[in-house]
């Protein structure tokens, strides 16, 4: 699926394409991603969205390839990075792709960062492995990549533990990681989930600078609409493990053209205006082990008809760049 | 004294139920294993007053380490304050055993975590009885239909009642989690972020409930929250701390519109937009919380101020009312 945006004249950096990751499990087949496509431009930020559950997480590790193998499989499709497909490459040659040329922020600093190693030592780790530079270079590297994050008194501060640094500036230190060895994409998942606002709205603000200063692609991976009005520029939003809709965030936010889209954006309180009663969705979301032959938002859907429990919504466009998979789209 | 008919007696919207003044709480920080000494005392919260009315939300934000956990255990009597009194409906709970025992079953909680809140050993119907075993003298019967009575208004089935925790999703939990604050028909409860925790398609529901659970039994509630829009959906009146103080306290309304103090408005500046065209005046805080143990001089705030002025750093500003209800502690005004 090709998607036209303001971006359209940019390269495409990664092109993800019907991508099936399953997991097999006593209970079945669990099809935690089905069939999603998506690409990303050159100095672009997507953000995917949807509830626990709903495939977001695996997305990332499949684009990562670090799906425990077994009982997780990617079964199908294509993840074209820069390039190269990088889904049936080896682990030794993605070993090589994965901090380089893909890195990865995860959402709690308190367990991502070694608490043995001092933060210089993390750093250049991943800068040893991937750049093949002079030891000394290395730690004068780190020191920059540091500096660039906003870490106040870098230099003495290299030799700290992980303990002795706040929430704010641990997540620093694994972006720090993350940004090292200049990747094309970085996935954010959750990044500032653990954080309190004003350390979050620091956080943010400094991703978007290292985004314009290095021309990295963003993906973020979050529930949080705040955010997503706040950073992206595309958003996929997904349930039951397939992309329900999918276009620029102002598309999203102005005209979302499916029920659940629309259901989500209404049951989030705002801070603009006073809402009298939040719109609640009623129900879960249906277990991914035992998918409906329909669309899976059908038994929560405020306007489904019988159409919607026979057959799954074909992904239609609503205007240019702006896709949904709803029948309710003509 | 207490049993079930007996408290159900509701009070109007708006009476003040409980009032805290001068609240303070000191942690000392002892240097020395044998022989220990006194080397300062962390302000955890430091003379705050506030009141919670019957029907009414007080909404309570701020980062981590202003206080508002400790404020929120001193309500719920898990700490002792080092000074001030706690009046629950005119008396001080401090003071006499009688009123002790009748308050710790007036106020409840409702906790962030529903995972780890709940024994994962209890069925459904003992965690919610749980509370009358302990505070009323009724019968198995009686406890069991109150059970389902309880369930019934959080938007579970009787058939629930027979289930373990772990047989719940998030927000079902934290159903129960409601049930179990409401079982002694209390007249306040304390959510320490009850809805940080749940799906985002969750949260509206569990929101609702509280909010209708409100209306029919007239409590009153605490929201600890640092989400600026769920105060705005939830609350009547916030506070705003800053290490230990409320810098700012107001009728929702008020706040939302007029927000006066720096640090609020930094808040609000640094709060997520609802749409991606908001417009939000830049007020990126610089650096973190400064540490309770030894704050900064004159206003607390100062340092990361972008309006402070000279005295700010020397005069330790006083509690002002700007308009009705509307307070705050800043040489600004």
């Amino acid at each position: 699926m090709v998607t036209a945006d303001t971006r359209i004249d940019t390269e495409v950096i990664l092109s993800v394409d019907d991508l099936r990751t399953h997991f097999t499990t006593r209970w079945g087949t669990v099809k935690a991603v089905d069939g999603i496509s998506f690409d990303l431009r050159k100095g672009e930020t997507l953000g995917i969205v949807g509830e626990s559950g709903c495939g977001k997480s695996v997305t990332m590790l499949s684009l990562m390839r670090l799906i425990p193998i077994p009982p997780g499989k990617i079964v199908s499709g294509s993840i074209v990075l820069d390039g190269e497909d990088i889904v049936p490459i080896s682990e030794q040659e993605m070993a090589k792709i994965r901090g380089s040329k893909i890195a990865l922020i995860i959402q709690d600093p308190m367990t991502s960062l070694n608490p043995v190693f001092s933060i210089g030592d993390q750093v250049e780790e991943a800068i040893e492995i991937h750049q093949d530079i002079p030891k000394r270079s290395i730690t004068d590297r780190a020191l920059e990549v540091l500096r660039k994050v906003n870490i106040p008194a870098a230099e003495s501060r290299v030799k700290d533990y992980p303990h002795q640094m706040s929430g704010g500036m641990r997540q620093r230190v694994v972006g720090a990681i993350g940004i090292s060895c200049q990747p094309q994409v970085l996935i954010a998942d959750e990044p500032t989930t653990s954080l309190d606002v004003t350390i979050q709205a620091q956080y943010l603000k400094l991703l978007k600078d290292i985004q314009k200063e290095s021309d990295l692609s963003i993906i973020f991976i979050t529930h949080d609409f705040g955010i997503v009005a706040k950073m992206c520029d595309r958003v996929a939003v997904m349930y039951a493990g397939r992309i329900v809709e999918h276009g620029s965030v102002r598309d999203i936010f102005n005209n979302p053209s499916h029920p659940y889209t629309e259901a989500l954006l209404a049951s989030v309180p705002r801070m603009d205006r006073v809402v009298d009663r939040l719109y609640s969705i009623e129900g879960q979301p249906p277990p991914l082990h035992d998918l409906p032959v329909g669309c899976a938002f059908a038994n929560r859907c405020p306007v489904v008809m019988d159409k919607c429990i026979e057959t799954y919504p074909e992904i239609k466009a609503v205007s240019d760049g702006h896709t949904a998979a709803c029948w309710k789209v003509e | 004294m207490t049993t079930i008919d007996s408290s159900e007696t509701k009070a109007e919207r708006g009476q003040i139920l409980l009032e805290a003044k001068n609240l303070k709480k000191y942690f000392p920080v002892t240097k020395g294993l044998l022989f220990s000494r006194l080397t300062g005392h962390i302000k955890a919260v430091d003379d705050i007053s506030f009141a919670l009315r019957a029907g009414e939300t007080l909404g309570v934000v701020g980062e981590s380490g202003c206080g508002k956990s400790t404020t929120a255990k001193m309500m719920l009597m898990l700490e002792e304050p080092t000074e001030g009194s706690i009046l629950f409906e005119g008396e001080d709970v401090h003071n006499s055993a009688a009123v002790r025992k009748s308050y710790r079953s007036s106020v409840q909680a409702v906790f962030q975590d529903p995972w780890s809140s709940l024994n994962p050993r209890m069925r459904v119907k003992d965690i919610i009885a749980e509370p009358m075993v302990i505070n009323w003298n009724i019968t198995k019967a009686e406890q069991q239909e109150r059970v389902m009575k309880l369930l019934n208004d959080v938007g579970l089935n009787e058939y629930h009642s027979n289930l373990f925790p772990h047989e719940f999703s998030g927000g079902q939990r934290q159903r129960l989690a409601i049930a179990r604050a409401l079982a002694l028909n209390p007249r306040v409860i304390v959510l320490d972020e009850p809805v940080s925790a749940l799906d985002v398609s969750i949260r509206a529901q569990i929101m609702n409930l509280l909010k209708d659970l409100q209306e029919e039994y007239k409590v009153a509630y605490m929201l600890i929250a640092h989400d600026l829009a769920t105060v705005r959906y939830m609350c009547t009146w916030v506070a705003v701390m800053y290490l230990g103080q409320i810098v700012e306290l107001s009728p929702v309304q008020e706040l939302f519109n007029n927000p006066s103090h720096p640090y609020t408005k930094a808040l609000m500046s640094a709060a997520l937009p609802s749409h991606p065209d908001t417009e939000v005046e830049e007020v990126i805080l610089q650096g973190e919380v400064p540490s309770p143990l030894n704050p900064p001089s004159g206003c607390y705030f100062h340092p990361r101020c972008p309006a402070a002025m000279d005295r700010c750093s020397v005069d330790k500003p006083e509690v002002k009312e700007i308009s009705e209800g509307h307070t705050l502690t800043c040489h600004l005004f």
